[in-house]
Parts: C-alpha cells; sequence; structure tokens
C-alpha cells in the first residue's frame, strides 16, 4: 500500500518579503502554492497512490477568496477522476478559513469530523485513517487521546494537526506526546501543522511532513511531501519528495579576512551558486548574509546597494529557475571594532549608541523620533516591523553601531 | 603611553634594514626629513602597521614579499621599554625579541580601544586633512559642537555625513510626503491592498451568485411556460387562418358532388375495361384473318416434302458404329507399344527370379503372397531395427554423459565451502548504517566542540577584565544585567551633573574674571570729588551769582566778566556734580559687582557642595560597584564597558554551552558509533571473518558489508552447485531408465526377428540388412510378374474389339446400305453415317412444317374464343350502365368517375384541413365560422405582440443568469486574488525594507547629534581654553581671542577677535586661518586625550605645505609644546623647514632624522632581536 501524506498547504497564501527590484524576477514568481499543490496530485497519479492524507491547514486561516477553494476542489477532481481517496482534517487555519465552511468537496474527498474522533474507513484498501478536525482555530486539548484502538485487520493511520510537544515558531495547538502515539498501535502517523518536515518517531513513523511551499525566508530548504510504502501493516519506507516551485534558502557568506569588496563578492558567489545548484530548475527565493570581520567591511557598508546588485546578477545568473534576492544582511564588522572605552569621538559615537540600547529613556525618546513612521506604516508592516518597538530599535542601533562610525571615518567626499 | 624608542623598517616597502631612533628619553619633537619618494608616507604607513597590524593587503609589499615583510621596534610603555617585531599574518603577528609570538600585547594595552582606523583620524594629521577640517567648520558655520567634535574626530567628513544621513532620510520618508520612496511605496502597497480586495470573491458573493444564477433559472421556465401557452394559442389561429382557404375549396367539392346527380358506380377502370374490350374484339378479327392465310401457305410447302425412309430406324447403330472408328485407330496403335513393354517386363522379371533363385520359377513366387501377414510384421520388423538400435545407442551415450555432469558437479559441490549465515551480519550493518556518517558527525561536532572552545577561550583572553577560567565562567557570579543598567544609569547621570558643574563652574569663573576687569577698570579711574569741595563748588556759585545779579539790578562795568565768573562757577559746580554722580554711579557699580562677587562666592560654595555631593555618589556608586562584583572575586570593568562586557561574557557563556552541547552530540555519536562497531565486530567474529583494519566503524561497515556479500556470492555458488548436483542426479536417472527401455526394446527385436525370419523361410544365418534386400527384391518380381499379366491382358483385350467393330458394321450394311458389302469397316462405317445424316434433315423439314400448321390452326381457334368474350363483356357493360346502346357507355363513365373523385377528394381535404389546423375538421370549421378573417389577424398580431415582450424579458433573464453563471465560473477558476496578494506582499517588504533603512539614517543622526552634543558639553571649556591660547599664537596674533558667541538662532558659535578688537566669524576668516583655527582645535583635542588616556605617537604629515616660514616656525614651536606631553613625529620634504626648526626651537627640543640620508646602523640589540625574529 501506498500513502502520499502532505500537510500545512495554505493555499494561494502569498510569497513574504520578496520586495520587487530592477531586474528581480516578476514573471517566473507565479502563485507558488497552487503549483506546489498541482505537484503534489501529479505525484499521488503518478505513484498510483492508494490514498492521500492532508494533515490540516489547506488554506491560510484569513484568505477569504472563493477562487482558492475552488481551485482546491478541482485539483482533487484530478484525483477522484484517478480513483485516488483524499483524506483530510481541518486544521487551525481550516477552522478559522471562511472557505472551509462554504467550500463543496468532491467525493473523493473526506474530512474527518470535528465533534469526535472519526475514522474513514477503506475496505477494498483494507486502510482505516483515524483523525478529528479542529472544531476552533486554538485546541488546546490533546486530541490524540480520543482517537479510536486499532481496527484489526486494516491498515490504521492516524491523522492530526499538532504541535506535538511544542515547536519554536509554532502556536501549541492540539498537544500530545510522540511516544504516546508510537504506543497506540497504528502503523504510521501523519501530522501536521509544523512547517519544518521531521521523523519523531522512527517505529512506528510519527511524522511532520511540513509545509508544501515555503512562503518566506523562515521556511528555507526542500518542502513537500512523504510517500510512505506499507506491507503486511507496517511502514517499510519514508520518501521524502520536493515539490515546492519556489526554494527559499539563505545563503550564509563568510567574510572573515576577506582583503576587499571583490574578494566578499567572490565568496558570496560561491555560496549562491551552491544554492542555486541544490535549487534545481525552481525559481530560487534567496537571502544572502554577509558576515564576519574583514577589511572590508567600510567599503561594503558605504556601498550596500552595490553588494546587492552583485548578489540579484550572481544569483540571477547561476539560477536555472530565475532567482530572487530577498534581502542582502550585511553582519560584518571591522577587523578591530572600535571599544566605547576610549576618550575619543569615536568611542563617544559607539558609547553613545550603547547607552541608548540600554536606557529605557532614551529608546523612549527614539521611539518618539520614529513614531512619525510608525503612524505611516500599514499594520501588516507593523506587526513585523514596529519602529517604536523598544526590541526593533535596540536591533536598529546594532546597525547603527555597524554603520555610523565607519562612515564618520569614511564618509567619502 | 606609547613612544616609539626605534623603528626598524627591517623589510617594509623599499626599506630593507632601515632604522630610525628616537631615543629612550625624549619630549623632542622628531623632524624626519626625506625628498620626494624618499618614504616618508612608507615610514608613516610603517608605523601604523606595526601598532595596529599589516593590512591584508598594502602598497608596502612592492620589494619584499608578504610573508618577508617586518617591522621592528622598541616601544616605552608605562611598563618600560619592550622589543617588538610585526609579521604579516592573521594571528600572532608580534613577536618577541626570540621571534615568538607574544602572549601579552603591550601595544593593545597601551592603546586601549583604539582602533587603526581611529588612530588615523586622530593622530594622523596632513595638509589635506587640514585643509578639509577648514572647510568643515566654514560648512558648520564655525557651530561649537561641530567643530570640537570634528577637530576631535580628526575628520572633515561630520558636516557631510551629518547632511548625507539628513538627505538619506528625506529621501526615504517624509511625514506628509509622496514623492520620497518609502511613501511611494506605501502608496503602491495600498493600491495593490485595493486591488486585492477587488480581486477577492468572498464566499458570501458567491453564495450569492449562486442563488442569483437559480432565481433566474426559475423565472426563465416560468416565462418559457407562458411563452409556450401564447405560441400555442397563437399557433392555432394561424392554423385556423392558414385553412380558411382549404374550408373554401371544400365547400365547393360537396356543391360539384350534389351536381352530377346519382350516376351508376362503374368503377373506376370502368372506361379502361370497355376499351380494352373493345381492342379485344378488334385484335381478335385480326388474328383470324392472319391464321387463315398462314394455313394455306404451309399445307401447300408440306405436300411438296420427300420420305427420308428406314434409315432413321439404325440410327443409334450407326452412330455408335461411327463413334468407335476413332477408338479402334488408336487401340492398333497403343497395342504395338504394349508389345514392347510386354517383352522387356518379361525380360526383368526373368532377372529378378534368378537372383531370387537359381530355377525359381515364376509360380513359385504364390508362396510369398501367401505369407502377407509375415511379410508385414517382417517388414515393420526390419524397418523398425534402425530407430530402436539409435535409441539403444543414444540411451548408452546419454547415460554415460550424465554420469560424468554429476561426477563433475559432485568434485564441485565438494570443493565449495560450507554456508555461512549472514542475516545477523546484515541486520547489524543496517542499523549501524541507518546512523548515517556517525563518526563524521562526531568528528563535527568534536571539531565545532572545539572551535567554539577556541573562540570562547579567544574572546574570553580578551575579555578584559578577564574573567574566570573558561570552565568556572557559567557559574562565576556576577551582578545582572539589570544591576549594570541601573548603575550605568546613574554613573552617567552623575558625569552630566558633572559637566554641568563645570560649566557652571566655567562661567562662574568667566563672571568672575569679568567682574574683577570691570572692578579694576572703576578703580582705574581715579578719586570722585570729596563733599566739602562740592560745598565750596556750590558756595562760589551762589557768590558769583549774588554779584551777577547785582549787576543786573545796578549795572556795572565788569558786567560781562562777572557773568563770564559765574558761567565758569556754575560749570566748576556742574562739574563737581556730575563727578560726583559719576562716583555714586561707580559706587553702585561696585557695590553690584561686590554683591555679584558675593553671590559667586555663593555659588562657587553651593557649587563645591554639589560637587562634594557628586564626589559622595561616586563614591557610594564606586562601593556599590566593587560589592556587587566582589562575589565575582575579579576587577570589576569600568561601569561603561560593563554592558558591552556582560554582553561579550553572555556571548561566551553561549559559545561554552553551545561546545557543552556540540561536545554531548559528539559523545553520542561516538557511543552510537563505538556500539554499533563493537555489535558489527561480534557478528564478524561470529562468522570467523578477519577483523576491520582499523577501529572506526566506517571501517567495520564497509569490512562487514563486503563479507556479508562475499558469504552471500559464496552461498548463492554453493546453492547453485547443490542444486546443479540434484540436477545431475534427477538427468542420470531417468536416463539410466531410458537405456533399460532401449535394452529390453532391442532384445524384444531381436526375439520377433529370428522368429519371423523362420517363419518367413530365410535362412538362419541371414543378416537383417541382406533379408530386407531379398524381400524387396521378391517384391519387385511379383510386381514384374503382375505388369506382365496386364500387358497380356491389354493385348488381348485390343485385338477383341477389332473383331467386334468389323461384324457390327456388316450388320448395319447388310440391313440400310447392301451396297457397301465388301468395303473396309471403317470406310463403311463412315459412309453409313453420312447416308443417316441426309436423312435425319429430311425428317427434320417435314416436322416442322407439321408444327407450323398445328399452331396457326390453334391460334385461330384462339381468335375466334377471344372475340366472343369480348363482345360478351361489351353488352354487360351496356347492361350494367343503365344504357341502350354501346355509345352511350362513355358519358355514363364520365360522370361516374368524377363523383367517384370527389367522394374521394372530400374527406382528403377535410384530412388536410385538420391536419394543417392541427385538430378535427368539425373543430375547426366551426372555429372558422365563428372568426373573420380580420379578427384572426387581430387575435395573431395581439399575440405576436405579448410573446415578443415575454420573449425580451427571458432574454434579458437568461443574460442576468448567464452573467451570474460567468461570474461563479470566472471566481471558481480566478487566480487573481492570490497574484494581488502576491503585490502587496512585494510592495509591503519594498516598504520594509526603506522603513529600516530610513530609521537607521533617522537614529544615525539623531545619536550623532547627541553625541557631538554630549561631547561639546563636556569638553568645550577646556578645549576652548587650550584652542584659545594657540590660536592667535598660530595666527602670529593676527587673532587675539577665541570665544564662543551665539548666532541668531541662539546657537553657540566659535568666533575670533582679530588685532583691531573686531570680532570675525569662521565665514568671515581666510581659508588658512580656518587650517590654523581647526589645527588649533585639533591640538587641543590631542592634548586632552594625552591628558586622560596616555601619549601615543602623533604623526604630522607635510602639515606646513601652504605655510609660510614665520607661521610654520610658530607651528613648530607648537608642536615642540604637544611633543612635551606625547610623542610627535614630523614628516616633510621642505629642507628649509630644517633649518627653520634648528632656528626656532632649542636643540634640546628637536631631533631630526634624514631619510636620504646612509642607512643607519642598527644597535646591537636591535640586530640580535632582528635576527631572532627572522628566523
Amino acid at each position: 500500500m501506498k500513502l502520499i501524506h502532505a500537510a500545512d498547504i495554505h493555499l494561494d497564501s502569498p510569497m513574504r518579503g520578496l520586495a520587487r527590484y530592477d531586474g528581480a524576477p516578476v514573471e517566473q514568481l507565479r502563485l507558488a502554492t497552487r503549483a506546489a499543490l498541482a505537484n503534489l496530485v501529479d505525484l499521488a497519479i503518478d505513484e498510483e497512490a492508494d490514498a492521500l492524507l492532508i494533515a490540516g491547514d489547506l488554506f491560510d486561516g484569513d484568505w477569504p477568496d472563493f477562487g482558492t477553494g475552488a481551485h482546491f476542489a478541482r485539483e482533487m477532481n484530478r484525483l477522484r477522476d484517478a480513483q485516488i481517496p483524499v483524506v483530510t482534517v481541518a486544521g487551525n487555519h481550516d477552522a478559522a478559513s471562511r472557505i472551509t465552511r462554504t467550500l463543496r468537496m468532491p467525493d473523493n474527498v473526506r474530512t474527518l469530523s470535528a465533534e469526535a474522533p472519526d475514522t474513514a474507513v477503506y475496505e477494498e484498501l483494507g486502510l482505516a485513517v483515524h483523525g478529528q478536525s479542529f472544531a476552533t482555530a486554538a485546541v488546546l486539548d490533546d486530541l490524540s487521546a480520543g482517537y479510536p484502538v486499532p481496527l484489526p485487520g486494516y491498515v490504521n493511520v492516524g491523522l492530526l494537526h499538532t504541535s506535538a510537544n511544542g515547536r519554536l515558531g509554532h502556536e501549541p495547538y492540539a498537544p500530545c506526546r510522540p511516544d504516546r502515539l508510537a504506543e497506540h498501535g497504528y502503523s504510521y502517523w501523519a501530522l501536521g501543522h509544523v512547517h519544518q518536515r521531521e521523523i519523531l518517531v522512527a517505529d512506528p513513523p510519527v511524522v511532520f511532513a511540513g509545509c508544501l511551499q515555503g512562503r518566506h525566508v523562515r521556511e528555507a530548504g526542500a518542502k513537500g511531501a512523504t510517500v510512505v510504502q506499507i506491507d503486511d501493516g507496517r511502514v517499510v519506507s519514508l520518501e521524502e519528495r520536493a515539490l515546492d516551485d519556489v526554494r527559499w534558502a539563505i545563503c550564509e557568506v563568510d567574510a572573515g579576512d576577506a582583503a576587499d569588496e571583490n574578494d566578499v563578492f567572490g565568496r558570496m558567489s560561491d555560496q549562491l551558486r551552491q544554492a542555486a545548484t541544490e535549487c534545481g530548475d525552481r525559481l530560487l527565493a534567496v537571502r544572502v548574509k554577509v558576515f564576519g570581520a574583514t577589511e572590508a567591511h567600510a567599503e561594503l557598508v558605504r556601498d550596500v546597494d552595490r553588494l546587492r546588485h552583485e548578489a540579484a546578477v550572481v544569483a540571477t545568473d547561476a539560477a536555472c529557475g530565475g532567482a530572487w534576492v530577498e534581502r542582502v544582511v550585511l553582519r560584518t564588522s571591522p577587523p578591530s571594532a572600535i571599544s566605547p572605552e576610549g576618550d575619543d569621538a569615536y568611542a563617544e559615537v559607539v558609547r553613545a549608541i550603547r547607552v541608548a540600547a540600554n536606557s529605557t529613556a532614551v529608546l523612549d525618546q527614539l521611539a518618539d523620533e520614529l513614531g512619525p513612521l510608525a503612524a505611516k506604516l500599514p499594520g501588516a508592516l507593523l506587526a513585523d516591523f514596529d519602529p517604536t518597538d523598544p526590541d526593533t530599535i535596540s536591533g536598529l542601533l546594532s546597525e547603527v553601531e555597524r554603520t555610523l562610525p565607519v562612515r564618520l571615518l569614511e564618509e567619502p567626499a | 603611553m606609547i613612544r616609539l624608542g626605534r623603528l626598524d623598517l627591517t623589510r617594509w616597502g623599499s626599506f630593507t634594514d632601515r632604522t630610525l631612533d628616537f631615543g629612550e628619553a625624549d619630549g623632542r619633537l622628531h623632524l624626519v626629513y626625506g625628498g620626494n619618494a624618499a618614504g616618508k608616507s612608507t615610514t608613516r604607513r610603517a608605523t601604523t602597521a606595526l601598532l595596529f597590524g599589516i593590512p591584508t593587503r598594502t602598497p608596502d609589499a612592492h620589494t619584499h614579499d608578504y610573508a618577508d615583510l617586518r617591522i621592528g621596534a622598541q616601544l616605552l610603555t608605562d611598563d618600560g621599554a619592550v622589543e617588538v617585531v610585526r609579521r604579516k599574518g592573521k594571528v600572532n603577528t608580534l613577536l618577541g625579541p626570540d621571534g615568538q609570538p607574544l602572549h601579552d600585547d603591550p601595544i593593545g594595552v597601551a592603546l586601549h580601544a583604539l582602533t587603526a582606523e581611529a588612530y588615523g583620524g586622530l593622530f594622523e594629521i596632513s595638509h589635506e586633512s587640514l585643509v578639509d577640517g577648514g572647510r568643515e567648520l566654514l560648512a558648520g558655520h564655525g557651530a561649537v559642537g561641530e567643530s570640537l567634535f570634528a577637530a576631535a574626530a580628526g575628520t572633515g567628513r561630520l558636516h557631510r555625513l551629518l547632511g548625507a544621513l539628513d538627505s538619506d532620510a528625506a529621501d526615504l520618508f517624509k511625514t506628509g510626503g509622496r514623492n520620497a520612496r518609502l511613501n511611494v511605496a506605501l502608496a503602491e502597497h495600498s493600491t495593490a491592498t485595493k486591488e486585492l480586495s477587488a480581486a477577492t470573491v468572498r464566499p458570501t458573493r458567491a453564495g450569492e451568485l449562486r442563488r442569483a444564477a437559480s432565481d433566474t433559472r426559475r423565472v426563465i421556465e416560468e416565462l418559457d411556460g407562458t411563452i409556450r401557452e401564447h405560441e400555442r394559442e397563437c399557433g392555432r389561429l394561424r392554423r385556423l387562418k392558414a385553412v380558411k382557404p382549404m374550408l373554401a375549396r371544400h365547400s365547393e367539392l360537396v356543391l360539384e358532388l350534389e351536381g352530377l346527380g346519382k350516376p351508376p358506380a362503374l368503377g373506376s377502370d370502368a372506361a379502361e375495361r370497355r376499351g380494352a374490350a373493345q381492342r379485344d374484339r378488334d385484335d381478335s378479327d385480326r388474328a383470324s384473318r392472319t391464321a387463315q392465310g398462314s394455313l394455306a401457305t404451309l399445307r401447300q410447302t408440306h405436300s411438296q416434302q420427300a420420305d427420308p425412309g428406314d434409315m432413321l430406324s439404325h440410327s443409334a447403330a450407326i452412330t455408335e458404329t461411327h463413334s468407335q472408328i476413332a477408338a479402334i485407330r488408336k487401340a492398333a496403335s497403343d497395342r504395338r507399344k504394349r508389345e514392347g513393354e510386354l517383352q522387356r517386363e518379361e525380360a526383368r522379371l526373368e532377372g529378378l527370379l534368378a537372383r531370387i533363385g537359381a530355377g525359381m520359377q515364376v509360380d513359385e513366387l504364390d508362396v510369398h503372397i501367401a505369407q502377407e501377414r509375415t511379410r508385414q510384421s517382417l517388414d515393420r520388423c526390419l524397418d523398425s531395427r534402425g530407430e530402436i538400435a539409435e535409441r539403444h545407442r543414444s540411451a548408452r551415450t546419454r547415460t554415460t554423459d550424465a554420469e560424468r555432469a554429476l561426477e563433475a558437479a559432485q568434485n564441485e559441490l565438494t570443493s565449495l565451502p560450507e554456508a555461512v549465515g549472514t542475516a545477523a551480519l546484515r541486520a547489524a550493518v543496517r542499523a549501524a548504517t541507518k546512523l548515517g556518517p556517525v563518526e563524521d558527525q562526531a568528528a563535527e561536532h568534536r571539531a565545532t566542540a572545539d572551535a567554539l572552545r577556541a573562540e570562547a577561550e579567544n574572546r574570553l583572553a580578551r575579555l578584559a577584565p578577564r574573567p574566570t577560567p573558561l570552565e568556572e565562567l557559567e557559574r562565576q557570579s556576577i551582578p545582572t544585567r539589570d544591576a549594570i543598567d541601573r548603575v550605568l544609569a546613574t554613573k552617567l547621570e552623575l558625569d552630566d551633573q558633572q559637566s554641568a558643574i563645570d560649566n557652571e563652574r566655567e562661567q562662574i569663573d568667566r563672571r568672575a574674571a569679568d567682574l574683577a576687569g570691570r572692578g579694576a577698570g572703576l578703580r582705574a579711574r581715579g578719586q570722585a570729588p570729596t563733599a566739602q569741595e562740592l560745598e565750596a563748588g556750590r558756595t562760589q556759585r551762589d557768590e558769583d551769582w549774588q554779584t551777577v545779579r547785582r549787576a543786573l539790578v545796578t549795572p556795572a562795568p565788569d558786567a560781562d566778566q562777572r557773568a563770564e565768573q559765574f558761567e565758569r562757577s556754575m560749570a566748576g559746580a556742574d562739574q563737581v556734580a556730575d563727578a560726583r554722580a559719576a562716583q555714586a554711579d561707580k559706587l553702585a557699580q561696585a557695590a553690584e559687582i561686590d554683591a555679584t562677587n558675593a553671590r559667586t562666592a555663593a555659588e562657587r560654595e553651593a557649587l563645591g557642595e554639589r560637587v562634594g555631593k557628586l564626589e559622595r555618589r561616586r563614591s557610594l556608586l564606586e562601593t556599590e560597584w566593587q560589592t556587587a562584583w566582589k562575589p565575582s572575586e575579579m576587577r570589576p570593568p569600568a561601569i561603561v564597558d560593563a554592558p558591552e562586557w556582560l554582553r561579550e561574557h553572555e556571548s561566551i557563556c553561549k559559545l561554552v554551552q553551545e561546545a557543552r552541547s556540540a561536545a554531548g552530540k559528539a559523545e553520542l555519536a561516538e557511543q552510537a558509533a563505538a556500539r554499533h562497531g563493537t555489535a558489527l565486530l561480534e557478528h564478524l567474529a561470529d562468522t570467523n571473518g578477519p577483523a576491520p583494519a582499523g577501529s572506526t566503524l566506517e571501517g567495520a561497515i564497509a569490512l562487514a558489508e563486503s563479507l556479508a556479500g562475499d558469504f552471500d556470492d559464496q552461498n548463492a555458488k554453493r546453492r547453485t552447485t547443490q542444486k546443479a548436483v540434484e540436477d545431475a542426479e534427477r538427468t542420470l536417472a531417468r536416463e539410466r531408465s531410458d537405456l533399460a527401455q532401449a535394452e529390453t526394446e532391442h532384445e524384444a527385436w531381436r526375439e520377433q526377428w529370428q522368429r519371423l525370419r523362420a517363419t518367413y523361410g530365410l535362412d538362419s544365418d541371414v543378416a537383417p540388412e541382406d533379408a530386407s534386400q531379398m524381400l524387396r527384391t521378391i517384391d519387385d518380381a511379383l510386381s514384374a510378374r503382375d505388369s506382365v499379366g496386364a500387358l497380356r491382358h491389354r493385348i488381348e483385350g485390343i485385338d477383341r474389339d477389332s473383331q467386334e467393330f468389323a461384324a457390327e458394321v456388316a450388320r448395319i450394311c447388310r440391313a440400310v446400305a447392301p451396297d457397301l458389302s465388301g468395303v473396309d469397316p471403317e470406310d463403311a462405317a463412315s459412309e453409313v453415317m453420312d447416308r443417316l445424316g441426309n436423312a435425319q434433315r429430311a425428317r427434320e423439314a417435314i416436322d416442322g412444317l407439321n408444327a407450323q400448321i398445328e399452331r396457326h390452326e390453334g391460334d385461330l381457334a384462339d381468335a375466334n374464343q377471344r372475340r366472343e368474350r369480348a363482345q360478351e363483356q361489351l353488352d354487360a357493360m351496356v347492361g350494367a350502365a343503365g344504357a341502350t346502346e354501346e355509345d352511350e357507355l362513355a358519358d355514363i363513365e364520365r360522370r361516374s368517375a368524377r363523383a367517384a373523385e370527389l367522394r374521394h377528394e372530400i374527406p382528403t381535404c377535410e384530412r388536410e384541413v385538420a391536419q394543417a389546423g392541427e385538430e378535427a375538421f368539425e373543430g375547426l370549421f366551426a372555429a372558422a365560422t365563428e372568426f373573420s378573417g380580420e379578427q384572426l389577424d387581430a387575435d395573431i398580431s395581439e399575440h405576436g405582440r405579448k410573446l415578443k415582450a415575454l420573449r425580451e424579458e427571458r432574454d434579458r433573464a437568461q443574460e442576468a443568469a448567464f452573467e451570474a453563471r460567468d461570474q461563479l465560473e470566472r471566481a471558481e477558476r480566478s487566480d487573481c486574488a492570490g497574484k494581488a496578494a502576491e503585490k502587496a506582499q512585494q510592495h509591503l517588504a519594498g516598504a520594509r525594507d526603506l522603513a529600516e533603512r530610513y530609521a537607521v539614517a533617522r537614529l544615525s543622526s539623531c545619536l550623532l547629534r547627541e553625541t557631538i552634543e554630549r561631547y561639546r558639553t563636556k569638553h568645550q571649556g577646556p578645549m576652548l581654553a587650550r584652542a584659545n591660547e594657540l590660536f592667535p599664537s598660530l595666527t602670529r596674533e593676527t587673532f587675539t581671542e577665541l570665544y564662543v558667541d551665539w548666532n541668531d538662532a541662539e546657537e553657540p558659535i566659535l568666533v575670533g577677535r582679530d588685532k583691531d578688537g573686531r570680532p570675525l566669524r569662521v565665514e568671515h576668516m581666510s581659508d588658512g586661518t580656518r587650517e590654523q583655527l581647526f589645527l588649533a582645535l585639533r591640538i587641543a583635542a590631542i592634548e586632552r586625550y594625552v591628558d586622560s588616556s596616555g601619549g601615543v605617537p602623533v604623526l604630522f604629515d607635510d602639515v606646513f605645505l601652504e605655510s609660510d616660514d614665520p607661521r610654520s616656525e610658530r607651528i613648530l614651536s607648537a608642536l615642540a609644546d604637544l611633543a612635551v606631553r606625547t610623542q610627535v613625529i614630523v614628516f616633510t620634504h621642505h629642507r628649509h623647514l630644517v633649518a627653520l626648526a634648528q632656528q626656532a626651537l632649542d636643540p634640546s627640543r628637536l631631533a631630526l632624522h634624514d631619510l636620504d640620508g646612509g642607512p643607519p646602523q642598527l644597535r646591537a640589540d636591535g640586530q640580535a632581536a632582528l635576527r631572532r625574529a627572522a628566523a
């Protein structure tokens, strides 16, 4: 028996953090989540899978477009034509979604109940899929505790949207203990909610499939689904399949001891080419992070735009499917940093920055300075970057400390 | 403090082993002279490289390779003299005299936290930097804060940087702007958000569309029903209108039928039948006449024909005999051939009989025919002999081959080793492999741990003051961040208070000095007139007035003199009074000065108290600070550095934790590797396999996999061989069975052969091959005998047929042609046959005439009969029509046919009406009677109008339904919302980037301005005081004073006072003056630094470029004064400056160095140090 396990599709959720710039591959950036879903359906058909299991979060909770649900239903129709059943549970996003409430799924799609643990039985396959959907967006109970005992004579699979025993960056919904899942007697546990693929228990496998398509730089790396091969009631193989249409990557460039800007560009080029190779023919969305103590620090600080331009040119040149440089984060430092200890003007500057970063009063004062900016920023941006937030200002002050003394020393004529 | 006692350019730039000796005890100004390309800049860079390390890329590696670059020095610090050598590299670049890296960095300690870049800005002063500084003063309009800060930082870029930061911020964002980049991005995002909103089809909207489609569908169905009803009615009316002409036609037909009366029903074919009967009667008459004429002619011809006689009665025999002529001729020819064949067969038979046996007769062959069954058995026996013999031989051969194959397989099996089980070994390999490259991971984790620990150690070594060793770092009890922040905030507050006090004190001092000056002025203006002098003056005035008055009353000749006297007295009295008033004013001023002095004194006292309080708070703070750090058992860091120190401490602790975590992972990985390695070794031992060469898990896995593979191959080969043995055994058994069967079969044949041979009468010694030959000969003899017999019988038959033919010909000739007796039978038969032909033709002619006569007689009789029948029919028709004469029949028949047509046409018309009107004729007839044509037209028109309206309404409903369905379908197929969301996110990301850049620019600007102001507050007094001393000197007293004034914006600015006492703002100074002002401020800032942080070498590079000799002299003097505090090295390529310096400065204050001179010899200790370092 062959099952495909996917989760966290978040259909039509846009790519975040990709600002347009001259030469950005705008045309190549399609609706990546739709392409990834099409890849998933193709995989199920090509592999002649017996069933597709989706462990929740088909849509973004706050996404209201009807066309998204209709598109999902169309893709499921392709599976119906191929006689492949689909079993899903609603995740926290689905519970909050307005699409979910009005969507009419094809008859090959079975969404398990939210009121009590539910079981989808496929006699002809000898498959029993147990699960329970989220009734509300925030479920804090251990849903798995009520899952039924295994049906004798069937391959029993658990479908669960859960934070397991807690994962950084994910809401602690439907917590559970992986070891208890493993002891439940099912052949396989298909989990969703955590966007990074992870095998929590090896035997029987308790697996987070990860999201189908990364949507921002914190979801870097290959994303896709897991092909589960089950023989005689035991999982004999788990195969990870990359299905993402846009590959997010973080390219870390160690500029330590680089003699000059060109040396740094060379290292960046090497790293970007490697990232492009790993990405294959997808669109590469890459964050370039340059760090290390280097004599090129001043040059880099003075002309960040050039660094950005170089990164875009190299990435585009190297990537088969196009490349979009999400951001160039410059975290270099001079070979020896100016200390606040001295009694000179430069030390005074550094001291003032550090005092500001550690003084609530000064931070408040600086927050007032940036208040007009905050007042103009839309809520969607403020949620991520509030220039009046003390922590944000502290972060900005780090940038000021890296750049201001250098510019004071070497501001070009 | 740090100074260069000696600088060794061992391998640097174009220098090799060049030394500049600055001397141990100093205080002199070092003037280094060198012409163009003599190496001044090289030497200056060497100083920086010595102090801060050789840069990764330097222009001074053109003569010596990077790896060979060496700069040596004797450094003089607070801890004494130390010999060092700087080499190029990443770590351990500072070597001691023994050539070994110095663990304690004396330069780092002496330079505190200075970086190369900061040193360059602060302590390397060139002519260009002074020019830039002058421009900076001009750009800042002499603003005190910016001027002081720029001078302190040694930068001519401060104002430009502030401008750039403000410009960057303004380009990025304006609160009420629209064109700044962030404003544009936010507007674009807003537009994209609106597009997204417009492109989004919400589920409620989709529901509405579905409902709309359903509602319109229902409306359409209702409209369709109404339309159908109207169409039906309209159609009925149209049909009614259409059948109206047909109904009129129907009425005409009915009237015509009635007009025909009641003619007899003769049938529709009455006229046709009548015509036919009349034609039959006429035809019969014509046929009767023709038959009578033909009969007469035929009968005449018949009477003229001859009789053929008796010939025809023998026609069969004659024809038969004639047909045998060819056969008789052919048989005669065949007989001759058969005779020859008979002779050849008889000879062959004779030969065969001779081969069977001497004297063998033909009749004896019958014996063999009698033993036919035996013969057949014998034939089968001999036929099967070869096959049985072959089977026997083949079975023997195969059996031998099978025996050999079995033996070979058994030998091979015996030679193979016994089978070894590999399942356990394979399972162990799988388990070990599943771990992945665990040893690499362990090594990687271990390397990470080591690297992290090394980094922690390294950073810990650089952390000053240094905390406990790394192992105890996390346990070290140090103050919390909150406590440090609190103390730091208090310290900064105290510093601010101190600065404020200093400023106040300065102002008080200035005020006191001012008051003192004013007091001195007052005192300098002399004594005031006394009261007696005033009184005397007044008395004299009164007396003079009385004299004048008297003169007025009593004119006197000296009135003029008296008036003049009075005027003088008045003036004198006024003067005295004025002097008194002035004195009173002075006294008031003096009193005010005294009061102010008293207030100043009080303020001084209050200031002193505040200073005291401040000191106590400082002391308490220091005590608190020390106490807070006591548990840590280490020297606390400076308070201002503590946050950074703590951050670094935490960072190092984190590194330690990460190192421990990595080490833990490495240990876990190593344990796993060891566990699986042991398991593998045990399984390898169980298989008696070789031990792995190394101790790595990877090696064990490789060996185990290799061995398992070998064992699997070996086991597979043994299984294959075993199967081959079993197959060979089965084959051998089968072949042996076949052999036994073949032998049995062969024996049975042999017995049968012997039996049949005896039975058939063959000799007992005849071989089967000979017997076969004999039997074939007998068969051939029997065949030859049969051939001879058959040929003889054939010849006899031919003879007999010839005789019979001749007899039959003779008999026929006797009967019909006696004249042919004696003629050759064959010729006679031919002649008779010719005669028979003639007789037959005569017979045929007579028979033909008879037949024709008979036929014509029949025709005549038929014609007569037909005429009678036709006449009878006509008579019957006349009767049936009720006519008296045959001629009346035509009219009666016409009327009868028309009536019949009308009777048929009228119902047909009624059917057509019903069909066209789509209802019963009667109903239509009645409705047509009811509606007039005009009424129908009006009703049809009314229905058409209603139908048109209904159809338009339905079309509109259909369009609405289509639109709803189309919208729904487009919504279902749409990806517009997703694309709009992508676009909005892209604008949002762009806005975020710009917002961040704006925030950094804005914060940079704010903090830089705050730093400038803080610096001004802290250093303004002393720096300006020192600059005020230097500036008049550097300008050769063209300016007498430098002071602070306020511009229109109430901002403090620097103002110079020229020798004429006129204030001049920096905008009004010459370029050179501004540069000298900047130099004065630079020197003041350097002295401030030296006073607080200790001396460092200060490098001046051709700062005299545009100064005349007198001014250069003043500059040299100022630098010589600075040299007393810290080491000053001046580079110049002007030879006359050397003389000027010698002239201006006492020799004890000047040291000259000539780069153009011959290379000075290294001192002995320096040589030794260099040799060791080079080694």
